[in-house]
């Protein structure tokens, strides 16, 4: 039988890498966005686990951290693909590959 | 309190098994669902989930920020630009290459996630030490005031900057125009 | 005589010194016409006031030496800038500083219309120079200096009308010639480094001098030193089969003609075979490749002189023929006998180019025998030289020519007996009836052109010269008569004290002796007679069968030369050039350019535009990363 430690660690890798996988294939921007999330999310499940194991406040203050530059990349993202969204129309990343070359 | 070590050392409990059961089922439900709305609804779900995640393993305070901050403004952001823009369901068109970038990029999260996973091995099962680890609000809030003051700090400027992006944006093309 | 070695210390330096000054100076400053000439004069001629200083100490001292300094040294590999005299070398010298007095002399008016005298004068001193370094070094890599040294000067002198694209390319023929034989003179450097252990030549003859240590050496080691020699010989004095640049030569001014392929440069062969004298001495088959490659070289110039136009290319292949001569004596084993007909020949081969300088001049530059004619009444004085000259080089009796020719057939006959006697016979005949062709057509019965009509005498700057070298043809022969006649052998002294002894033949009995004597006085003069009936009356072109055309082409050795070796060679060359050039430099050029525009072409494939493509490369790249870590 697993450990608590290791499912929540597990838990943490699966948050990840669906994450990252959303990010990688998903067409709408927004969505791709919620990826991000996910993968923040995971990163700070880590932590506060490795809050528990050293038994100091670093994990904490860490999440605390992390939660809120995400909160704040959240809204100015959403934002941003707003002006996006009435400049183009649309939001399909597709259409946005001016690095290309 | 030895509850402390047995939280991380010993077996899960059944909360533990559903709390992360749910996570990992409605980060599926993201990763799958071609609806926008769905996917936003199912990332609040996961958010719940590991807020639960949180409280299994003791720690409230990170718990309740994770709900009030990720699932209460930001959930609810993604779900109300989701309206705001009426975003339709995406239908998959085939595009070329579009098959291969899908294999490719599971394969790459395939290695990632074995990487990761054969590190679990390395997290370290905890001490025998049962001091109290789990502080509350109170003692939280005088470590930032103390020792993480800086990145405390830090942190607010960051919010700061972060409100006049948010107003400039939200004003930009009208300035000229009118005011408002 | 004693054997006792009486080494006296001499300035030998400052003879060298003064025309290379004279180089120097005409090289920097241009004069007034005609003063550049005199200036190069009077350097040579205080070169033979120190010559003539030198001379005088000989009997007392045997050898001069001036230590000179070092010029380098690699290991025990030594190269020491000295120099030193022997007797026989002194003569040399007084020869080259004293025929190029008189030579120096008449070019100064012969040039005195030239654009650029400056320049010639100054060419002419080095090349002075660049011979006496090369006649008086004790070391073999002083003597390879100077011998460089003279074929440079004979390309730029020859060429020195490079304008006409003819003579540029007689000056490159002459050198790339030289350049061939030079292999063989660096050959036997390489030899005297790796088994003597020394180039000095006074190092070397110690060395073989010691029977254990020459005991020693592998048999092939002398022999290829000899060899080598010999083959550096043939490039810088015109045998078989090196002998092409020297006709080409006559494309550069007539004083340069004398000096160099006449009086100096082209003996330099013979001078270094006498003083390693003790080598050949004793390489009995060297002797003989030497004697035979000679006597062909003899005869073949001497057919090709029998039907030519030009002056100038009659005494070009004279001087080939009689280079044959010289040689043909070493290869019978007398060095006494080769240096004496050095000497001769330089003083009448001299006086005769120069007298076909001034015919020339007075032609107003025709060179083509058949178009002069009758200017024995419009130029008296240059008419007397040649006449003395052609006289000394047949050999009729008592002039200077006799006595040396003579010595040599008498050698050749004593070594090599009747066929190689026989043979020079002819090519002595030969010479004689070439000499007195062209002679009858130059000088005899009526002007046959425009120019043969107006021809005028030559200045006395030029006349002069011509005096003195008559003399010296007509006098410098008794100073070796035959032993019979008397006792007045001073080459035979001067050649065998300076270490260089005759192989021991078997001598002829003086009744022998006066009838060979007499068998080459008969078949000169006959020659001569009979080129008188033949061509007394002009040129005779109705037997132009095909030995004339073999003749008159040379015996067509340069189409020969062209289509075997030069044409592969220049084949080679350019398609070596296309390989290297085309290929080899533009294609890394190319190639490079093309790898980098396929880098780049590689590289963009990934640079889709898409953001979520990138995060997805960037995670690939930083797994990589993270697993070569782990697994390293």
């Amino acid at each position: 039988m697993i450990a608590a430690g290791q499912l929540i660690f597990s838990v943490a890798i699966f948050l990840f890498c669906f994450g990252a996988l959303t990010f990688f294939t998903k067409r709408s921007a927004v969505v791709a966005l919620m990826g991000i999330e996910l993968m923040l999310n995971g990163v700070n499940l880590v932590l506060v686990q490795a809050g528990q194991i050293y038994k100091n406040a670093e994990g904490t203050s860490l999440v605390l951290f992390v939660t809120l530059v995400a909160a704040a990349e959240a809204a100015l993202a959403l934002s941003i693909f707003v002006i996006l969204y009435r400049k183009y129309g649309t939001l399909t990343l597709e259409n946005f590959r001016s690095l290309k070359g | 309190m030895n509850q402390a070590t047995d939280l991380i050392a010993g077996a899960p409990t059944v909360f533990m098994w559903v709390a992360s059961f749910f996570a990992i089922f409605f980060a599926l439900i993201v990763f799958v669902s071609s609806n926008p709305i769905s996917c936003a609804v199912a990332l609040m779900g996961t958010l719940f989930s590991t807020a639960a995640l949180y409280f299994s393993l003791g720690n409230f305070f990170v718990g309740a920020i994770q709900i009030l901050v990720y699932a209460g403004a930001i959930a609810v952001l993604f779900v109300f630009i989701v309206m705001l823009l009426d975003l339709k369901p995406q239908k998959l068109k085939n595009l070329p290459g579009r098959f291969p970038y899908f294999i490719f990029s599971g394969l790459v999260a395939g290695l990632l996630a074995l990487f990761l996973f054969r590190t679990i091995d390395l997290v370290p099962k905890g001490t025998e030490d049962t001091s109290a680890s789990l502080l509350s609000a109170t003692q939280y809030a005088q470590y930032f005031l103390s020792q993480y003051q800086v990145p405390f700090q830090a942190a607010g400027l960051l919010v700061f900057g972060a409100i006049l992006g948010a107003i400039v944006l939200a004003r930009g093309h009208l300035g000229k125009k009118e005011r408002s | 005589m004693t054997d006792v070695l009486n080494i006296v210390e001499a300035p030998l330096s400052w003879i060298i010194l003064l025309p290379a000054a004279g180089a120097l100076l005409n090289g920097l400053f241009r004069l007034k016409p005609m003063l550049n000439g005199l200036l190069a004069t009077t350097l040579c001629f205080s070169a033979f006031i120190l010559s003539i200083l030198q001379f005088l100490k000989f009997p007392e001292a045997s050898k001069l030496v001036d230590p000179g300094y070092l010029w380098f040294q690699a290991g025990h590999v030594k190269a020491q800038m000295g120099f030193e005299l022997t007797p026989f070398m002194s003569v040399m010298l007084l020869i080259i500083t004293g025929v190029g007095t008189l030579i120096h002399l008449y070019a100064t008016s012969y040039m005195s219309h030239d654009k650029s005298q400056a320049r010639f004068f100054s060419y002419l001193n080095l090349f002075v120079t660049s011979m006496l370094v090369l006649a008086l070094s004790s070391d073999l890599i002083g003597v390879f200096l100077g011998w460089e040294g003279v074929g440079v000067c004979s390309y730029l002198l020859i060429g020195f009308w490079f304008e006409e694209d003819k003579n540029a390319r007689a000056g490159m023929k002459a050198f790339i010639t030289n350049r061939v034989g030079d292999l063989g003179f660096l050959v036997a450097l390489f030899v005297a480094f790796a088994y003597f252990g020394t180039s000095s030549v006074s190092g070397i003859m110690e060395w073989i001098a010691d029977p254990g240590r020459a005991a020693a050496l592998p048999v092939w080691v002398l022999t290829v030193f000899a060899l080598a020699i010999f083959w550096a010989a043939c490039g810088k004095s015109a045998q078989i089969p090196l002998y092409i640049w020297l006709p080409d030569a006559m494309a550069g001014p007539t004083p340069v003609s004398a000096l160099i392929h006449a009086a100096t440069m082209v003996t330099s062969g013979i001078l270094v075979i006498v003083r390693l004298w003790p080598i050949f001495a004793t390489q009995t088959e060297v002797l003989t490749v030497i004697f035979w490659v000679a006597l062909s070289t003899a005869l073949l110039a001497a057919l090709m002189a029998l039907t030519q136009r030009d002056l100038k290319k009659v005494l070009a292949y004279s001087t080939v023929s009689q280079l044959g001569f010289m040689f043909a004596a070493l290869g019978a084993g007398a060095p006494t006998a080769a240096f004496f007909h050095v000497v001769t020949h330089a003083c009448f081969k001299a006086l005769l180019f120069l007298t076909a300088g001034s015919v020339i001049h007075g032609m107003h530059d025709e060179k083509d025998i058949f178009k002069m004619g009758g200017l024995r009444k419009k130029m008296p004085w240059s008419h007397l030289a040649y006449l003395v000259g052609c006289v000394a080089i047949a050999g009729f009796p008592f002039t200077s020519g006799f006595f040396s020719k003579d010595l040599i057939l008498t050698k050749v006959f004593e070594s090599r007996g009747v066929l190689g006697y026989g043979l020079l016979l002819l090519a002595a005949m030969l010479t004689s009836f070439y000499m007195f062709r062209s002679y009858f057509l130059t000088f005899s019965s009526t002007a046959r052109s425009h120019e043969a009509e107006h021809a005028h005498e030559s200045s006395a700057m030029m006349i002069v010269p011509l005096m003195l070298l008559s003399l010296l043809s007509l006098l410098v022969g008794w100073l070796e008569i035959p032993h019979m006649w008397g006792h007045l052998q001073y080459f035979s002294h001067w050649v065998e004290s300076s270490g260089a002894k005759a192989v021991e033949g078997h001598e002829v009995e003086a009744a022998t002796e006066w009838i060979l004597m007499g068998i080459a006085t008969v078949a000169s003069l006959a020659s001569a007679f009979f080129a008188y009936v033949k061509y007394k009356k002009g040129p005779v072109t109705s037997s132009e069968n095909f030995a004339w055309k073999l003749s008159f082409n040379k015996f067509y050795v340069d189409e020969i030369y062209d289509s075997f070796i030069l044409k592969p060679f220049r084949k080679i060359g350019t398609s070596l050039s296309v390989w290297i050039d085309e290929y080899g430099v533009n294609g890394t050029l190319h190639g490079s350019f093309a790898s980098y525009r396929i880098t780049g072409q590689l590289a963009s494939i990934f640079h889709t535009g898409s953001v979520q493509s990138y995060a997805l490369l960037m995670l690939l790249g930083l797994l990589i990363v993270w697993g070569v870590v782990n697994v390293w």
